[in-house]
């Protein structure tokens, strides 16, 4: 199956490798990140549309991920739904501090594009990056799942901890919502 | 029932499908008939975000991200592991922890200040909080609804961390909630109403279903003012409202609803379970509940 998540250690079941986890086995870690960062990062910089900050802020998930194994409890839920939602809290967190800053320091707005410097692939992004900020967290971690790394359905139900209905009427709740704000976004331009 | 939606649900995952094996853009779209027309900008939404390409990070970035986390890896190992014990006081440390646990048992005997026996571990459970009934927390989760028994201890804060009653909490609100699970039993200890303004991963949605009862002090055409245990409760009725019984100004309801940003409720159903005219059950008035009520204030 296309876009399968799987752990590269086959003779560890994910259940294993949480119980290493919360001994804090720095093989186990290395499993985590090795599989993980990929996701953590496209999933992050789809939101923020920057490398640098997206690089730094999927590094953060882990450190995140590493103080809070302990309250992870292993029931079934998928160890990787925990960090897109650990990854999705740092955005919300990222956006916060970087709204506050720009307003501390009165600078033009990030998000408006610059005349004339950016193509359209980047002003696409952009836009793109700030209506998935709008979204639910679930909403946006469907689309990324879905549309950014292409999974298919059953992954992405794997993944979201969720049956393939439910993911599909996710997807069409976050369609209709993305379709609504670029719209927005479109008019008010 | 069947709504308009769920076809374009339908539709647009078939779609999806097809695109992703390879088929045509404009086909899928033919195919959607007089749907067409409001498939199009789903799927060019959909596009959209595929066009966009995601520049890969720097392997530079990569280590620097692992050497943090062994960082904190090393740190939260450090933590765990017990201090360095010289062999020569292991024997006193050993005398006063057996004296310490001699102290804590003729306490737990004599005082039934600590439960043993007790299987029950630690949790967390975040999620909506859907009713208080009869003592118990109903959570909506991402994994589903969660039942949660309080006890007189259980500590209820507000997110200033002011203690507040159990039944003081809105439904629909986001909670935190440290769970002890005895075999299958879950009692709470702790219950922490999250910020409203803050983005609650972890929980779902605003479409969670939320009930409470209460009495009716106002009915302004479509909108209903409920005094409930929480505290004033302003419900708005909608065509798709099942009213159940006559909504007037003292009568006892029973709401079933959603929860909105602003704090108000939109009513799913709504019944009138004492007063209020010839409320009651007795009296259904099926849907289209927005002229429910009478007047009112």
């Amino acid at each position: 199956m296309p876009g399968v998540l799987t752990l590269p250690d086959t003779a560890l079941t994910e259940a294993d490798l949480i119980s290493r986890a919360k001994e804090f086995r720095p093989e186990a870690w290395d499993v985590i990140y090795d599989t993980y960062f990929p996701k953590m990062y496209t999933f992050l910089y789809a939101h923020v549309g920057d490398r640098s900050a997206a690089e730094d802020l999927a590094a953060e998930v882990f450190e995140q991920a590493c103080r809070g194994i302990h309250r992870f409890q292993y029931r079934g839920v998928p160890f990787a739904s925990w960090l897109y939602r650990i990854a999705h809290n740092i955005m919300v967190d990222f956006h916060k501090r970087r709204r506050r800053t720009e307003s501390i320091d009165a600078e033009p707005a990030r998000d408006l594009p610059a005349a004339g410097d950016l193509t359209d692939t980047v002003a696409l992004r952009d836009q793109l990056a700030r209506a998935l900020r709008h979204l639910t967290g679930e909403q946006a971690r469907v689309l990324v799942l879905r549309h950014i790394e292409g999974l298919d359905v059953a992954s992405t139900a794997i993944i979201l901890g969720k049956k393939d209905n439910a993911v599909r009427a996710l997807e069409f709740r976050a369609l209709r919502a993305l379709r609504r704000l670029l719209s927005r976004e479109d008019r008010g331009k | 029932m069947i709504r308009m939606s769920d076809d374009l649900n339908e539709l647009l995952a078939r779609c999806l499908a097809r695109l992703a094996a390879g088929d045509d853009f404009d086909a899928c779209l033919r195919d959607a008939g007089p749907r067409a027309t409001e498939l199009r900008p789903l799927l060019e939404s959909a596009a959209s975000l595929r066009s966009v390409p995601v520049e890969p990070y720097s392997p530079e970035a990569f280590h620097a991200g692992k050497t943090r986390l062994r960082a904190t890896l090393a740190d939260r190992a450090h933590r765990r592991r017990p201090a360095y014990i010289a062999p020569l006081w292991r024997s006193a440390i050993f005398l006063a922890a057996a004296a310490a646990v001699a102290v804590v048992a003729l306490l737990a005997f004599s005082t039934d200040l600590f439960r043993f026996g007790s299987t029950g571990t630690q949790a967390q459970v975040q999620g909506v909080l859907s009713s208080v009934q009869d003592g118990t927390l109903v959570i909506t989760t991402l994994d589903g609804e969660v039942r949660i028994a309080l006890r007189d201890t259980t500590r209820v804060v507000d997110p200033q961390g002011q203690a507040q009653a159990p039944e003081g909490i809105p439904p629909g609100q986001n909670v935190l909630v440290d769970v002890q699970d005895d075999g299958g039993a879950f009692t709470a200890t702790r219950v922490e109403i999250e910020r409203e303004d803050e983005e609650h991963e972890g929980a779902p949605g605003p479409e969670v279903k939320v009930e409470f009862s209460g009495s009716v002090t106002a009915v302004n055409g479509g909108d209903i003012t409920v005094q409930a245990p929480f505290g004033t409760a302003l419900v708005h009725l909608t065509d798709k409202t099942e009213v159940r019984g006559n909504i007037a100004p003292g009568a006892e309801v029973e709401v079933h609803a959603t929860r909105q940003p602003d704090g108000s409720y939109v009513a799913k159903e709504i019944e009138a379970i004492k007063g209020g005219g010839d409320g009651g059950d007795d009296h259904p008035e099926g849907s289209g509940g927005s002229d429910g009520g009478e007047g009112g204030d």
